[in-house]
């Protein structure tokens, strides 16, 4: 019989405490009751995802947020008519998406980074993970298709459900709770 | 009190001029791009009001301008006298009431009661001033307005304008030069010194209340025959105003690496200046030790003002919505969102998360065809929106449909003409 994931995570938590290190802080997210850790890779993938995040922003008023794109193409009206206020959202438009996202996240400014997920290379991938653990900052990866990467901690596949009942969020990874 | 006036027929910038007749009185007052007006009243134990003129006259002649002088008890005379060569109203004309409302040029909006006062005085039978003067106090109000009766009373001498000083800007420029060979030409010694000019100059601005919004910076290199450009003046323009010689350095980095990118310097630096061209006020009061707010302010601000440095003006922004219904238009890039803006709730209908350029597409009964890719149309919604706006510059007319289409996200699709469909959007 194998445990809950809510249970394993527990049981980590517990753990930690126990042996003196810093437990992991996780933001709350409404459809996951495991929560969204800080510090880490998270791709969002499917049809949905960016109202996902919309969602998630709106849940964790006080969170500042970067949203960084090739080519804007989010609506900072659909934003705000979502409730989330333009005062806590910075806007980046940027070719070279790598090179600005380090300094955003290496800056400690901004508690969620929001990316399309554009990087291929794992050894990119592990170095936005080190520099997201170590400025504390949950970096979100926007895909098309969820990608096998270890860097990523929690990977959520968001549809429209079915039953017409708004988002059916799939939790297809998350490493602190021993998700796979 | 005594005014001279030096009136210039071509506008022209005043500033250079008010600052060298500081020689003569510290009491000066200006008409933006027209006049300068000194006070030598109370300067009759250093000079003469002749000796005043000739060396006006002289001053005027070294700079090569040309103006004229007239000296009067009051500001407004002394203009008149010097735009009309006299302050006898019989020989004033009735153009000089523009003078006598508004030497200053402060209140535009007495322009067009003086104009409709100069355009009926005449079908009375008044040609000039003295005439003006000649029309009893009492009908002035009933006839002309407050207006008739200012220009009565200045001309009376019963209202004096009142001076407004005019100080000289302030320049926060410091300057380093060098010994022959001493500064290459290159990134990190100019910013190793730019460190200690940033550093004096902040200390400056904050001793004043203000925090910088701008930099001059100059660069006057060595003469030498591959470098035909030794002199640069660049200007830097902060995204959000800096407060800190550190962040600033930043900033300066970023600024001299496009710099030096598109055009190297060529030779070795013998002059090197910062100047403080614009300025903002800032909070000058003691920092809230309990919370990091104010540094955290800081930090953000220079962090947006390096990444917009480094890639571009317009790249990094918050959003402020503006009150248009067209989607594209419905929102503006700010450096910083100021205030609650506008609110949206129940105004309009929900606007999809991304939007894209209208892509024209072709619709048929069950399938869209976006670049010639097919979609099966699963559902088709009512006209969720219409929007016609624009009528008098480019009519925009379309009516708005979500459209939930297999495989991919619900579409927003509008039809513009009738018949003719673009994808605009889309929810996800």
């Amino acid at each position: 019989m194998s445990a809950s994931p809510e249970k394993i995570q527990k049981l980590r938590l517990l753990i930690g405490e126990m042996s003196g290190l810093q437990p992991k802080e996780f933001f709350r997210a409404e459809d996951l009751p495991l929560g969204i850790p800080r510090g880490a890779l998270v791709e969002v993938s499917g049809n949905l995802k960016t109202e996902w995040l919309i969602r998630f922003l709106r849940q964790n008023e006080k969170l500042q947020a970067f949203w960084m794109e090739k080519e804007q193409s989010i609506l900072p009206t659909a934003i705000q008519q979502r409730g989330v206020g333009l005062d806590r959202v910075v806007f980046g438009e940027v070719a070279d998406l790598y090179p600005a996202i380090r300094r955003v996240v290496q800056s400690q400014l901004f508690e969620v980074v929001v990316v399309p997920s554009a990087f291929e290379e794992l050894r990119v991938l592990k170095a936005l993970q080190l520099l997201a653990e170590k400025a504390n900052t949950t970096v979100f990866l926007l895909a098309k298709k969820p990608q096998p990467a270890w860097p990523i901690s929690v990977q959520l596949e968001v549809n429209a459900d079915p039953a017409g009942a708004g988002l059916q969020v799939n939790l297809l990874k998350h490493k602190p709770a021993g998700v796979s | 009190m005594r005014v001279a006036c030096i009136w210039f027929p071509d506008p022209r910038d005043v500033v250079p001029f008010a600052e060298d007749c500081l020689r003569f009185t510290p009491q000066i007052c200006i008409r933006e791009d027209q006049a300068v007006f000194l006070e030598i009243g109370k300067c009759y134990r250093l000079y003469s009001e002749e000796v005043f003129l000739a060396r006006a006259t002289r001053l005027l002649e070294k700079m090569g301008v040309q103006a004229r002088v007239g000296v009067a008890g009051s500001i407004e005379w002394s203009l008149v006298a010097a735009k009309y060569g006299s302050i006898l109203p019989e020989q004033l004309p009735l153009e000089a009431l523009y003078e006598l409302a508004d030497p200053l040029g402060h209140d535009p909006k007495s322009q067009p009661f003086v104009q409709k006062l100069i355009h009926a005085l005449p079908q009375l039978g008044v040609s000039c001033l003295g005439g003006f003067r000649a029309i009893p106090r009492r009908e002035l109000a009933s006839r002309f307005g407050s207006v008739g009766l200012l220009c009565r009373q200045r001309l009376d001498g019963e209202l004096v304008f009142p001076w407004k000083a005019w100080l000289p800007p302030e320049e926060i420029r410091e300057t380093i030069t060098y010994m022959y060979a001493e500064c290459p030409g290159a990134i990190e010694p100019l910013l190793f010194e730019a460190k200690r000019l940033l550093d004096r100059l902040f200390v400056r601005l904050r001793s004043r209340g203000v925090q910088a919004a701008s930099l001059d910076v100059h660069l006057l290199c060595e003469k030498v025959s591959v470098n035909p450009e030794r002199e640069r003046n660049l200007t830097l323009d902060f995204l959000l105003p800096q407060a800190d010689a550190k962040g600033a350095l930043g900033i300066l980095r970023e600024f001299f690496a496009k710099e030096f990118e598109r055009r190297p310097l060529l030779s070795n630096v013998e002059k090197f200046s910062l100047c403080v061209s614009k300025t903002v006020p800032c909070n000058a009061g003691q920092k809230n030790l309990y919370h990091g707010r104010e540094e955290r302010m800081e930090a953000l601000g220079n962090l947006l003002s390096q990444l917009s440095q480094a890639y571009g003006k317009g790249s990094i922004f918050q959003a402020q919505l503006v009150e248009e219904r067209i989607p594209e238009f419905s929102w503006q890039k700010v450096a910083r969102v100021e205030g609650p803006g506008v609110q949206l709730k129940g105004r309009i209908p929900l606007r999809p998360t991304n939007l894209v350029k209208p892509q024209r597409i072709e619709v048929t009964e069950n399938h869209v065809y976006i670049k010639k890719k097919p979609y099966r149309v699963k559902s088709w919604s009512e006209s969720v929106e219409r929007i016609s706006a624009r009528w008098l510059d480019g009519l925009v007319d379309r009516t708005y449909f979500q459209v939930e289409v297999e495989n991919g996200p619900l579409l927003w699709i509008f039809c513009e003409n009738g018949n003719c469909y673009y994808l605009h959007g889309y929810y996800g």
